[in-house]
């Protein structure tokens, strides 16, 4: 899909409208926004950074604890915003931008207020006792919210929760009983099943889409740690699951493939695919190459095996967008 | 031609403004395919810069064979880029083999200097060749990068001379200069959009470098004075910016919308001056919706989204300060929004001036 700009800076650009016309044909291209659309966009833009700026400015404010100001007055402060955040949603009509920002800025004040109730009452629980509580008491927020950043700050929340359990599980014994694989394991597992609810759920829920970019988030993060993994299988042999790391991989490869070339046309979710292959498969040739005598023939090698994968995956990834642009 | 090039030329046509066929659009690689052939070019120049350590030391070890062994190779691949465009394969050989010539280039130049990194010569050295690679090298990625790479020397040149408060707003300038200005000049279309990119991606670096990332890049903590003067500077472009906006949307001096505009993009600027971020994000966010430009606006957000977080980890301000200037922020905005809903929130069409 080729957007309206990119048409406009082409034919702007090989001359096929008068220089002195540039404006017009911008204007009359819908690219440059007219007085009602600037006026909508500063609307929302003033909403959202001024709602962030609002509940991070609470936020700050609790993580300061500031003692000259009482408990009961921090309790009844933070509980006043949420309350008066979350009638917002309901007052300006729960699936519109405004209402789903109130929402929002509801929820990181919710973490906020637990936040400052651990603090109070020195409750003794484990950091990852408040990411999952928040997660957990967000919850009926996000199921109603129909807003996808609600739902990305709720997998936020429960990778952080995992992280944090597993420090507090093995975190004094780690050393001995486990190794922070089996975290990047879990991570993985936990948002690589929020990949695949999500795209499940994005045929459903209309709202979930979002010109792809929460997926596409998701889908970075999966890929990032699916691709930390098979380097330590290869850099640290010693790793117990080394077919594990492999075997997920590549199955993540062709599930990656067989999905996002035609069933579900996403050209990013491929090139980040590139990506990951060219980075372990160039970290696979340097272990094999490097510890034998040619160390500089074989660096040449290897960059030159780099040159001609990205090379491979240019051509790949222009004839796929030509493909899925037509 | 897709219906949506169709229907533009249509509309253009129509208004006299085009004439005769619509020749078919060239498809661009998207952003990220970019990002994938720069990230694998440095892999690759990484290798080669090894190849040159382990096979060929005397040359990294003279300077003067250093710089001019990296003049050459850029050289090289300058020709390389020229000769076959159409070879995905020669360009991203031509890409790996500039970046790698760079690096030696570099590693030369700070030999000359005793390979010290504090005085401005090596930095200003490089920053003068990645404005000539910039203007030269006919190949996006490439162009972005040593816009990148120019901006982030130039910065270090002047840090080195205590200047270095200064650059940000400079480059911001510079960004929305080349923004405002990025139709007025077909011929130098290609070398100034991916300029402008590399700018504002420096600009995003740089913030972060001074804030979130500098107990690992190891700078020292802005002077409070310098640094407020940097975010009087950032604002003055951020003000500047909206009144060549307006000026354009039609809005004139002093109508209505034209005074509540400024004022509000004054006072947001006034009240932010300690929230560091959020006048460069605004610019960037605006300078992006101006255009129709979905990846520089997404640029913006992320921006801000940066800011925050650097906000939070700075130490020269308590939280409980940070969160006034927070809170009055959020305020002011949501304030203005009610104001400028309640002035200029009129139907379509009728809200250019009053």
């Amino acid at each position: 899909m080729v957007s309206r700009r990119a048409h406009l800076l082409h034919w702007l650009d090989s001359g096929l409208v008068a220089p002195a016309r540039t404006a017009a044909a911008l204007a009359a291209g819908g690219v440059t926004p007219d007085p009602a659309r600037w006026l909508r966009f500063l609307d929302v833009l003033l909403l959202v950074l001024g709602g962030l700026a609002l509940a991070s400015g609470v936020v700050f404010f609790v993580a300061f604890n500031w003692d000259a100001l009482g408990r009961f007055s921090q309790f009844a402060l933070l509980q006043v915003l949420l309350l008066a955040a979350v009638a917002a949603w309901w007052r300006l009509g729960i699936d519109r931008l405004p209402a789903q920002v109130a929402l929002l800025v509801a929820a990181i004040l919710l973490g906020a207020l637990l936040a400052l109730f651990g603090q109070t009452y020195q409750t003794g629980a484990d950091p990852w006792q408040l990411f999952a509580t928040w997660a957990l008491l967000m919850l009926p927020w996000a199921l109603a919210g129909q807003f996808a950043p609600l739902w990305l700050l709720w997998l936020g929340l429960l990778n952080l929760a995992a992280a944090l359990w597993y420090d507090a599980r093995f975190g004094l014994l780690g050393a001995a009983f486990a190794s922070r694989d089996d975290l990047a394991w879990l991570l993985l597992l936990l948002n690589g099943a929020a990949w695949v609810a999500w795209e499940l759920l994005a045929r459903r829920f209309a709202w979930l889409v979002l010109g792809r970019w929460p997926v596409r988030l998701i889908a970075i993060a999966a890929g990032f740690i699916l691709t930390g993994l098979v380097l330590r299988a290869i850099f640290d042999p010693d790793s117990p699951p080394i077919l594990l790391a492999w075997g997920t991989y590549l199955a993540w490869l062709a599930a990656v493939y067989a999905i996002y070339r035609r069933r579900l046309p996403d050209l990013f979710m491929l090139a980040g695919a590139c990506l990951t292959l060219i980075v372990c498969l160039t970290a696979e040739l340097g272990w094999l190459l490097l510890d034998v005598e040619e160390t500089a023939g074989m660096l040449l090698l290897i960059a030159l095996a780099v040159i001609g994968q990205a090379g491979a995956a240019a051509v790949w990834l222009r004839n796929v967008h030509a493909e899925q642009a037509a | 031609m897709s219906a949506t090039a169709q229907q533009l030329w249509q509309r253009l046509a129509a208004a006299g403004l085009v004439q005769g066929e619509p020749p078919p659009t060239p498809l661009a690689a998207p952003w990220y395919v970019r990002l994938l052939l720069g990230v694998a070019g440095w892999i690759a120049a990484l290798f080669l810069l090894g190849f040159v350590a382990a096979g060929m030391a005397w040359l990294a070890e003279s300077e003067a064979a250093s710089i001019v062994g990296g003049l050459l190779v850029s050289a090289a691949a300058w020709v390389l880029f020229r000769k076959m465009p159409e070879s995905a394969f020669a360009q991203q050989f031509a890409l790996a083999f500039s970046f790698a010539g760079q690096a030696l280039f570099a590693l030369g130049v700070f030999g000359l200097y005793d390979h010290s990194a504090e005085g401005a010569g090596p930095w200003l050295w490089i920053a003068v060749q990645q404005t000539v690679l910039l203007a030269v090298m006919p190949n996006t990625v490439h162009r972005l990068w040593s816009a990148f790479a120019a901006s982030v020397t130039l910065y270090m040149a002047l840090r080195a001379g205590g200047l270095g408060f200064l650059v940000p707003p400079l480059l911001l300038a510079a960004a929305a200069w080349g923004w405002l200005h990025e139709f007025r000049w077909p011929r130098f279309a290609a070398a100034l959009r991916p300029g402008a990119y590399g700018l504002v991606i420096a600009l995003i670096g740089m913030e972060l470098a001074g804030g979130l990332l500098r107990p690992a890049v190891g700078f020292d903590a802005p002077d409070p004075e310098r640094r407020l003067w940097g975010q009087m500077l950032n604002g003055a472009v951020l003000v500047g910016v909206v009144w060549v906006l307006l000026h354009r949307t039609g809005a004139t001096w002093p109508g209505r919308t034209a005074v509540v505009v400024l004022a509000g993009t004054v006072l947001t600027v006034l009240v932010s001056l300690e929230a560091p971020g959020i006048a460069t994000g605004v610019c960037i966010l605006l300078l992006g919706f101006a255009h129709g430009n979905a990846v520089l606006t997404g640029l913006g957000g992320i921006a801000l989204l940066l800011y925050a977080g650097d906000y939070y980890y700075e130490l020269d301000v308590t939280l409980l300060v940070k969160s006034q200037v927070l809170a009055a922020t959020g305020a002011v905005l949501l304030g203005l929004r009610w104001v400028l809903l309640r002035w200029l929130g009129r139907p379509a069409g009728q809200a250019a001036d009053g």
